[in-house]
């Protein structure tokens, strides 16, 4: 298993490469000055030269990239030019608010998805098992912002159940949680209602229940158990991106949380924010990808040995 | 047999039906009011209520007509962005995939890297490091989106690699160019369409949440995204600004996902969603 990791985590690297050689090309051929936007609107030509001669954007483009590297091999993501932090800093008071958000959004989804499919494949083919089949469809077509603002003025200002946004306590956390896990409620829905179709005529199963037990331990003990994979496969790629900062969810209910922080960098042409939190949430993206792999592994017995056997 | 069996699935069946009314909509949409007619008299007027069938919004725009219009620029960047990363996807996918070796690893690196960003913040990315525009998010569209339709090409093309026909080819002494577009190529049809169609219906959404951030289709043209955002500032006092557009996504969305799934039953391709990295 200790294999596995190392070689999971060998195999990051390159990527990870690759995202910090990306972001720094998307920003240098970026149309805008940095310089020009850094200064604001009084300036001359000698001042722009020494900040351009500052920040080493007169340097030849493989010394930068250089440069570059070296910055961030010591965690320095450089100053945003808004609030005059470093960007690490202000990244990693807001990463915490997304987090919080993208496990209750992924918890919601889980249970109420899972159960959901569960429900609807023992109901199969009468109006509950349409209703879910509808209703699954419609999360994974309807856009999240949408979703999010139906929750707003149906929630939060019609019934004036919860407050429709800002942060403060766990009141806030429901709507936007279920706005973000709904497309993930939805595809867990189909998947397990899919699953339950194909297993339940299995031997398996057969055997489970000639054994004599209740048929909620065949279900969350037998079934179950070879749905892992596919379950992981659907959370896994979700969780990526909901940690990794849901920019959409995030900005629609003022959430605190880095996505809302990428977005307001990308909105101000605040570069060096853009460039932080850009690799930011990539390498948070990549590393979720690494563990869902290793996961895979130590769910999985087949995978372990075709990864431990490979070269 | 199978081959008409799918035809009568009722989910295949709706899905054919939402794009072709999809198409209707936007064929027909000069017969509607113009997108950007305002009548300030008539601001804010609810669904069904004297002028307006979908009411109207804070300019006294006939939601209707913006919705129908809106079909065009959901079609065509749908359509465009999705071609964009075909063509580059198969491409890279066939070279990746016929080559093998040295190419197809540096090709397959490439992808991983691509796919290390997280989806819509890299199309948010380059969408704001350029003019914001139609233009410019169906080209970011197609640049983010082409690394699962090369990783799909290039599973296909190995495959068929390994076919008799291609080594018969091969000993004839083929010209490459000639092995892969007459021989490669025309075997991997059938998952590349159901990916196409399936890649639309992703390119809808994701020029909406563009526009919605204000970073692709700018206001006033009417793109469903933009008419949601719009619609954001009157939730309280006029919902249906934002609720229509809403649904109209998500019925493409939904028709073309349904399509692109009847074609993967109707063809027989097998789910490429296998475990990763194998």
């Amino acid at each position: 298993m200790l294999l596995i990791i190392i070689k999971r985590l060998f195999h990051g690297i390159p990527v990870i490469l690759g995202v910090i050689t990306i972001s720094f090309i998307l920003m240098y051929v970026a149309p805008g000055d940095p310089v020009l936007a850094l200064v604001g609107d009084y300036y001359d030509d000698a001042t722009l030269d020494n900040l351009r001669h500052q920040l080493g954007l007169d340097r030849p483009l493989p010394v930068q990239y250089g440069i570059y590297l070296q910055r961030i091999a010591t965690g320095d993501l450089g100053t945003s030019f808004v609030t005059g932090r470093p960007v690490w800093d202000d990244l990693a008071e807001k990463f915490p608010y997304t987090l919080q958000l993208a496990l209750a959004a992924m918890l919601i989804a889980i249970i109420t998805g899972v159960l959901l499919g569960v429900f609807s494949a023992l109901k199969k083919n009468t109006v509950w098992d349409k209703l879910s089949i509808v209703l699954s469809l419609a999360g994974v077509s309807a856009p999240v912002f949408w979703v999010a603002l139906l929750l707003i003025l149906w929630v939060g200002v019609y019934l004036q159940w919860l407050p429709p946004t800002g942060y403060g306590g766990l009141k806030f956390l429901v709507l936007p949680a279920i706005a973000l896990g709904a497309r993930s409620m939805a595809m867990l829905t189909r998947l397990t209602r899919a699953f339950m179709l194909d297993t339940m005529n299995e031997d398996y199963i057969t055997t489970a229940r000639a054994k004599g037990l209740s048929e909620r331990m065949v279900i969350f003990k037998h079934a179950f158990r070879n749905m892992a994979i596919p379950l992981i496969t659907i959370i896994g790629l979700d969780f990526g991106s909901y940690v990794s900062g849901a920019v959409l969810t995030e900005s629609v209910f003022g959430w605190p949380g880095v996505g809302r922080f990428a977005l307001n960098a990308i909105m101000k042409r605040d570069f060096p924010a853009i460039q932080g939190s850009v690799l930011f949430m990539a390498v948070v993206f990549v590393m979720i990808n690494i563990l869902v792999d290793i996961l895979y592994a130590w769910v999985d017995p087949r995978i372990r040995e075709r990864i431990t056997n490979a070269k | 047999m199978r081959n008409k069996r799918w035809i009568r699935e009722p989910f295949v069946i709706t899905g054919v039906f939402m794009v072709i009314g999809l198409c209707l909509a936007a064929a027909l949409a000069p017969l509607f009011a113009s997108p950007t007619a305002q009548n300030l008299s008539a601001r804010l007027s609810d669904p069904g209520a004297g002028l307006f069938l979908l009411g109207s919004d804070h300019f006294g725009r006939d939601l209707l007509a913006r919705i129908v219009w809106g079909a065009r620029i959901s079609l065509r960047v749908g359509i465009i962005a999705s071609s964009i990363s075909l063509v580059i996807g198969v491409l890279l996918g066939t070279i990746a995939g016929y080559f093998g070796g040295k190419i197809d690893s540096l090709i397959m690196r490439l992808t991983d890297v691509m796919m290390g960003f997280p989806p819509l913040l890299f199309l948010i990315a380059i969408a704001a490091a350029f003019e914001p525009g139609i233009n410019t998010a169906m080209l970011a569209i197609g640049l983010v989106s082409w690394p699962s339709m090369a990783r799909l090409t290039r599973g296909q093309v190995m495959t068929i690699m390994s076919r008799e026909y291609v080594l018969a080819g091969t000993a004839m002494g083929y010209s490459h160019i000639r092995l892969m577009a007459n021989h490669v190529l025309p075997n991997c049809i059938a998952p590349l369409l159901v990916a196409f169609s399936l890649g639309i219906s992703g390119a809808i959404m994701a020029e909406a949440s563009l526009s919605f951030l204000g970073l692709g289709v700018q206001p006033p043209d009417a793109s469903w995204g933009v008419m949601i955002n719009e619609g954001k500032d009157f939730l309280r006092v006029a919902p249906w600004i934002s609720i229509f557009p809403g649904i109209a996504i998500a019925l493409a969305v939904l028709g073309f996902n349904l399509l692109g799934e009847g074609l993967r039953d109707a063809l027989d391709v097998r789910s490429e969603l296998k475990i990763k990295n194998q």
